[in-house]
């Protein structure tokens, strides 16, 4: 079971053991990690789980797909290059050591 | 409970109507997660978990216009609308009006039609030191900017008029086609129609000459979503947007006045800060009173939702406003917290693939409606002469009339 940290708004550095298969939103979630939201329930639809993906990662995870290369468009917070939709992240167990920050805003 | 338990003869969902339906909700919840409703021939879903469970699963639990008949699509103004979309067309569709309420465009749209047609209505009543909030503004402010977004006449009052009459029977229908018999549906058919013959003029003048409105634009990009657009998808995809934009926020702004009128702290909160604190209101006004009460969905298989067997076919609704209030999801359900966590999880504007597209634009307006009255009605408070509000509808539900006095009471 990999281990990710994921960064909070506020700074505060969360790790947790994430099952391979989950999505970096449900991750999230089972954690109960600020910052991320996940309106529509992980379906693409609303862009409320975006994160930042830290380097080295950014380029080793599998590519943006057409959907959510559509939702990045809308995010609240700058869209970057580092950016993803949470829901759209499928964890493996080549993802150890994954590090995700939170932006500073979902809305 | 008791014989004489005002609550145990109650049985359907359909006895709730025009009255506080939570002590219901939470007498059946308490039994269990689903109560089958006998007069409407469905299951009453009512805990949070199962709410959600059923709204995110689509592959389990259809959408009932996956069953869409010649009827449905008619008063729906046609087939290919957001909500009859199925499956990818749906995706693709929800995807891009998502984006046309994105937070940049929310800021376009704040400066261009939410403000300007907050403080027009406010400005009608302001001298009289009196108004009915609900008839006055929460009523005409969401039609009126939806109509201000496509490019229409927002200051035409007997058009304003109109055209919300003819959603709200639409969304009469919508809310239980099957037990409100033919008459119903006639009326709600000819409400399509007439709301088809106001659209269509519009939709052909901006095909031919586009304007910076958002008709135009729909024009311009819906080749980009679907496939061989025509005149008749243009006219379905703005019918469900001027019915989801002219409705549904009239009910959470009555709603929002209302806890801020009735519950001064609350209020005073509120007022000094319009930042974290208005936005903690606004989802609170929603987990709490809501505006769309239940949604339907339909079993797919037989399945076990929450303990409960429930059969291939069987029409669940999902009530969001009883999830909304699970005590086994929020602490002091039913009271106003502006500092409760995860603020943004309650099912107010649903979940999973058919979440409330216009959502951010419903939060926008309430901001800046509730901020408006704020700071220009000062110490507005409910005139205690007038009708009092009462938690009046079914599908919808919203407390009004809100006749209020306003300026220096001495």
């Amino acid at each position: 079971m990999p281990k990710i940290t994921f960064v909070e708004p506020s700074g505060k550095q969360v790790e947790v053991d994430a099952p391979a298969g989950i999505t970096l939103l449900q991750a999230a979630i089972n954690n109960n990690i600020q910052g991320i939201v996940g309106e529509c329930g992980g379906a693409c639809q609303c862009a409320t789980c975006h994160v930042y993906i830290e380097a080295p990662w950014t380029d080793t995870l599998p590519a943006v797909g057409d959907m959510e290369d559509a939702m990045l468009e809308s995010t609240a917070a700058d869209r970057l290059p580092t950016s993803r939709l949470g829901c759209e992240v499928e964890i493996s167990s080549a993802m150890e050591g994954l590090v995700v920050h939170l932006p500073s805003k979902q809305f | 409970m008791t014989v004489s338990d005002p609550i145990a003869p109650v049985r359907s969902l359909l006895a709730t109507a025009n009255q506080d339906p939570h002590p219901f909700f939470d007498a059946w919840r308490e039994q269990s997660p689903l109560f089958w409703d006998e007069t409407v021939n469905a299951w009453l879903v009512l805990s949070y978990d199962q709410c959600r469970e059923v709204l995110i699963a689509e592959d389990r639990f259809r959408h009932p216009y996956a069953d869409a008949d010649a009827t449905l699509i008619d008063v729906k103004g046609g087939a290919r609308n957001i909500t009859v979309l199925q499956g990818a067309e749906h995706q693709r569709m929800h995807r891009y009006i998502a984006r046309l309420f994105s937070p940049q465009n929310i800021q376009l749209y704040h400066e261009r039609h939410l403000l300007p047609t907050t403080h027009f209505l406010i400005d009608r009543f302001i001298e009289r030191g009196t108004a009915d909030l609900a008839a006055e503004f929460a009523d005409q402010l969401p039609a009126r900017v939806f109509m201000s977004l496509f490019g229409m006449d927002a200051h035409d009052d007997i058009f304003v008029a109109r055209v919300r009459e003819l959603h709200e029977i639409i969304m009469k229908w919508s809310g239980g086609r099957q037990f409100q018999g033919e008459e119903m549906t006639q009326l709600a058919l000819a409400a399509s129609q007439e709301l088809n013959e106001i659209l269509l003029p519009y939709i052909r003048a901006r095909r031919d000459n586009p304007q910076p409105d958002l008709i135009s634009r729909l024009w311009a990009e819906a080749p980009e979503v679907l496939e061989g657009v025509t005149e008749d998808d243009m006219l379905a995809t703005c019918r469900e947007l001027y019915l989801g934009g002219t409705d549904t926020t009239v009910h959470a702004l009555c709603n929002a006045i209302y806890l801020l009128l009735t519950q001064p702290d609350v209020c005073r909160a509120v007022n000094a800060d319009r930042g974290d604190t208005m936005n903690s209101f606004i989802e609170e006004v929603m987990r709490l009173l809501g505006s769309v009460q239940y949604r339907y969905r339909i079993a797919n298989q037989d399945c076990d939702v929450g303990g409960v067997a429930v059969k291939r076919n069987d029409v669940l609704i999902v009530v969001n406003a009883a999830a909304n209030r699970d005590p086994q999801h929020y602490g002091c359900p039913a009271a106003v917290d502006l500092r409760r966590p995860s603020s943004r999880d309650h099912l107010a504007f649903n979940a999973g693939p058919r979440s409330c597209v216009g959502a951010p634009l419903a939060r926008e307006e309430m901001r800046v409606a509730l901020g408006a009255l704020l700071d220009r009605l000062p110490q507005w408070r409910l005139d205690s002469e007038r009708e009092a509000p009462c938690f009046a509808g079914l599908f919808t539900r919203s407390y009004r009339p809100l006749h209020i006095r306003f300026g220096a009471s001495h």
